[in-house]
């Protein structure tokens, strides 16, 4: 059994027709370790980015983890599609304004600490990092 | 309530308002419905009306430059309004402040 306060881990597979759903649960989530007000907006917001992503271009579905460790709340996306070429590289500028869509991946990197991607011909792995600050910490 | 209500233009202005979460899920239908009524009824200014959008995601950012590109096909002004902090951070984030007319 693994420690409650520290990293109890929650998993959720999803598709597009639980993506709305999926996005409530993360906001809950967040919210009950420690996020609130813009950070939880941004947080579930990055997380809605990369869901979204595995679903149109994932194989249409996912897995997404919740778990928390050390003051900081994380969040690993899971899908099975053809993967991404030279994912590092990926969402580091913001497109032109004109520009209707490619704005994804870089606004949940803005949105988050920390944002790593691994990815092969089996799919694609996303893991997100928030600070949670927890009010019971001295 | 639809996530999308279209006025009829009033001096010149439509306006649209947009409500609760404008995602990937009801983007095509919400761009399709904003684009459509500024393409047919050629005002000389849009509004998008944001005050009760609660979440918004990069699809949804993009309807809204589908209809800043479809105002400026009609030669209409085009603004975002009244959008609540955290969405404003988004476009900002976005770089999209001065497009929408909220810088």
């Amino acid at each position: 059994m693994s420690d409650p306060g520290e990293t109890l881990e929650t998993r959720y597979d999803f598709d597009f027709d639980t993506l709305v759903l999926l996005r409530r649960l993360v906001a809950r989530y967040a919210a009950r370790h420690g996020l609130t007000g813009r950070d939880l907006y941004r947080f579930v917001v990055a997380v809605n980015e990369i869901t979204t992503n595995a679903v149109r271009h994932g194989g249409e579905s996912g897995r997404l983890s919740l778990w928390q460790t050390g003051g900081r709340l994380y969040c690993r996306v899971t899908d099975n599609g053809p993967g991404l070429a030279r994912p590092d590289s990926q969402g580091h500028h913001a497109v032109p304004a004109d520009s209707s869509s490619g704005r994804g991946l870089w606004l949940a990197r803005q949105c988050v600490n920390r944002l790593t991607i691994e990815s092969d011909a089996n799919g694609t792995i996303v893991t997100l990092e928030a600070a949670a600050p927890q009010p019971d910490c001295p | 309530m639809e996530v999308v209500s279209v006025g009829t233009v009033t001096d010149g202005t439509l306006e649209v308002v947009l409500r609760g979460d404008i995602d990937f899920t009801n983007a095509a239908w919400v761009r399709s419905t904003v684009s459509t009524a500024v393409l047919d009824q050629r005002p000389s200014m849009v509004w998008i009306e944001m005050g009760e959008v609660a979440f918004i995601d990069s699809s949804g950012i993009g309807v809204l430059v589908d209809a800043m590109k479809a105002s400026a096909e009609v030669e209409a002004a085009f603004s975002v309004r009244h959008p609540t902090s955290r969405v404003f951070d988004q476009l900002r984030i976005t770089g999209l402040l001065s497009a929408f007319g909220l810088a």
